[in-house]
């Protein structure tokens, strides 16, 4: 990098760091100017004075981009077949021709201007100073706005730093590590298509913060198992003990994957935490159980004395069917817990039920409990 | 990146899902099994507050729990003519203003006719930072004369917003 190269990244990057403060400001006090016109039009001058400087030098790869581009569209064909599973729901954004071209310009030209510079500063820099890039860039995309009025809100709190601020920081590693290793085009042209395609879709999966943090998260990692394979077939590398590391950074990302889809019971089998004693002694508070989820031909004929968990009243309740009633023909469970000495008060229906106690496995719930708990600070009956 | 940092980010992503999943599993015992959208960020039009501000002598308005994209209530009524009100309070808590698009309260089926219902109307629009509210009133039919057969109701709401023009 020669000294006038050196001098032009080092004052777009006073620039951009003395920007994060305005953010920080400009969120708290007027974060609908700030995200409206403040930061695209920032952004739009950043890119301005890098293209005039000559600041923009991107190694030109068009397999690297015509990867982005594939790679795009099959994450997009994933991220709206989520919705199969967990239903779509109305996209908030307006679909006049008008209202599509400036939700773009707002919300395009930032992740443009934010990956370029991001790029530019990077490439050929000191370990420290990537770092500290790293953490400005994470810094400038938090949402103050939303944290500030979560700070109160633990429990939301909590749901916006997994699904957000984690996943910042997953996609600014991958992004650091593309521009470094190849060219920040990939990143470029990923999130420019996704978000396109999000302003533009009028429906989208109704996702919860856990499917989209995991997602946000384990995205940017399979991009880099991707690369990964790409950088080591350009330089034909042969190493049998990065192989086997390799391999077991396949494996870490593949069970990940598992428990994700274990946990949001896209497989037919879920679990789900014991919160009481009441089904003592076949299984205790702290243990998880894991049900599974019968068809309805099943559901009306469950055996006596199987035991089901269902929803009532907002929470989940695991107890063991004593009694099949048939009211009016509608089918009804009596359902009582080992340790209860009477049944449970309200018939159980079978729209109620979420599956059938599969098997237990002792203590593993136990901290999902404690977080519970000192999420509610109340006692759990 | 070497072999051993590849390790290790493994293991901290491997860490960092793990913590997700029970955060996820402690807040599944009281929410919904498959959750509701929650668009955190631009858009983010939340229920923040929900609570009975009229109760009949000797009714029941339970306790009204709400997330941040559904509202319940367990109303108990004894007498005709009893009702209970319930105020919903929605903000606009993104960056984003929005306009009111869709409004539907249902009943369900083989409901109670007994049991009446009716709301006031939502504002219009609802801009960042701004927030609303609405009631529902739950009555209990006081022409009623005889114990009615279906003694319960579910209606259910459905509102929805979306960005101005």
């Amino acid at each position: 990098m020669t000294f006038m190269e050196k001098l032009k990244n080092k004052n777009l990057f006073i620039i951009i760091a003395i920007y994060l403060i305005i953010t920080i400001l400009g969120m708290l006090n007027n974060a609908e100017f700030y995200k409206n016109v403040i930061n695209p039009i920032f952004w739009f001058f950043i890119l301005v004075y890098c293209l005039i400087n000559g600041c923009i030098k991107c190694k030109r790869d068009t397999r690297i981009q015509i990867y982005a581009i594939l790679f795009s569209c099959f994450y997009i064909i994933f991220y709206f077949s989520l919705g199969c599973k967990f239903g779509f729901s109305k996209s908030p954004y307006n679909h006049k021709f008008f209202m599509i071209i400036k939700n773009w310009l707002i919300q395009v030209i930032p992740i443009i201007g934010i990956e370029i510079t991001k790029g530019v500063l990077v490439q050929k820099n000191k370990k420290v100073m990537v770092i500290i890039i790293f953490i400005v860039f994470i810094m400038l995309e938090i949402n103050y706005y939303t944290m500030f009025n979560l700070i109160y809100e633990k429990e939301n709190l909590m749901k916006y730093i997994f699904s957000n601020i984690l996943c910042l920081i997953a996609q600014n590693l991958i992004a650091i590590y593309l521009a470094i290793e190849s060219s920040y085009s990939f990143i470029l042209i990923f999130r420019i298509l996704f978000k396109s395609f999000f302003i533009v879709s009028p429906i989208l999966p109704k996702l919860d913060w856990y499917i989209e943090g995991t997602i946000g998260i384990l995205i940017p990692f399979f991009i880099y198992l991707v690369f990964q394979q790409i950088l080591a077939k350009k330089r034909k590398r042969k190493n049998n003990k990065g192989r086997f590391k390799n391999a077991i950074f396949v494996s870490i990302f593949v069970f990940c994957i598992c428990l994700v889809c274990f946990m949001t019971g896209i497989f037919s089998y879920g679990p789900i935490d014991i919160l009481s004693n009441s089904m003592s002694p076949t299984f205790n508070r702290g243990d998880v159980i894991v049900f599974y989820k019968p068809n309805e031909n099943y559901l009306k004929n469950i055996p006596k004395y199987s035991i089901i968990v269902y929803k009532f009243k907002n929470q989940n309740i695991t107890h063991r069917v004593i009694e099949r009633v048939n009211k009016n023909g509608e089918i009804l469970y009596r359902t009582k817990g080992d340790k209860n000495n009477v049944s449970d008060r309200e018939l159980v229906k079978i729209n109620q039920i979420m599956g059938i106690y599969k098997f237990h496995i002792k203590y593993v719930g136990f901290p999902s409990i404690w977080l519970y708990e000192y999420l509610n600070q109340q006692s759990i009956r | 990146m070497n072999g051993k940092t590849k390790v290790t980010i493994g293991i901290v992503l491997l860490i960092v899902i793990f913590a997700m999943s029970v955060a996820y599993s402690a807040f599944a015992t009281e929410l919904k099994f498959n959750g509701t959208a929650e668009i955190v960020g631009e858009w983010d039009i939340r229920i923040i507050d929900i609570k009975a501000i009229s109760i009949s002598e000797g009714c029941d308005a339970g306790k009204p729990q709400y997330t941040n994209t559904s509202a319940t209530f367990d109303a108990k009524l004894v007498k005709p003519g009893d009702a209970i009100t319930y105020e919903v309070t929605i903000k606009n808590a993104g960056t984003i203003d929005a306009t009111l698009s869709t409004v539907i309260f249902k009943e369900q089926e083989n409901g109670s006719e007994a049991i009446k219902y009716s709301t006031t109307e939502l504002a219009s629009s609802l801009n960042a930072g701004e927030q609303t509210s609405f009631t529902i009133t739950l009555e209990y039919d006081s022409e009623i004369t005889e114990m009615p057969s279906i003694k319960n109701k579910t209606i259910i709401g459905i509102i929805e917003y979306v960005q101005s023009n």
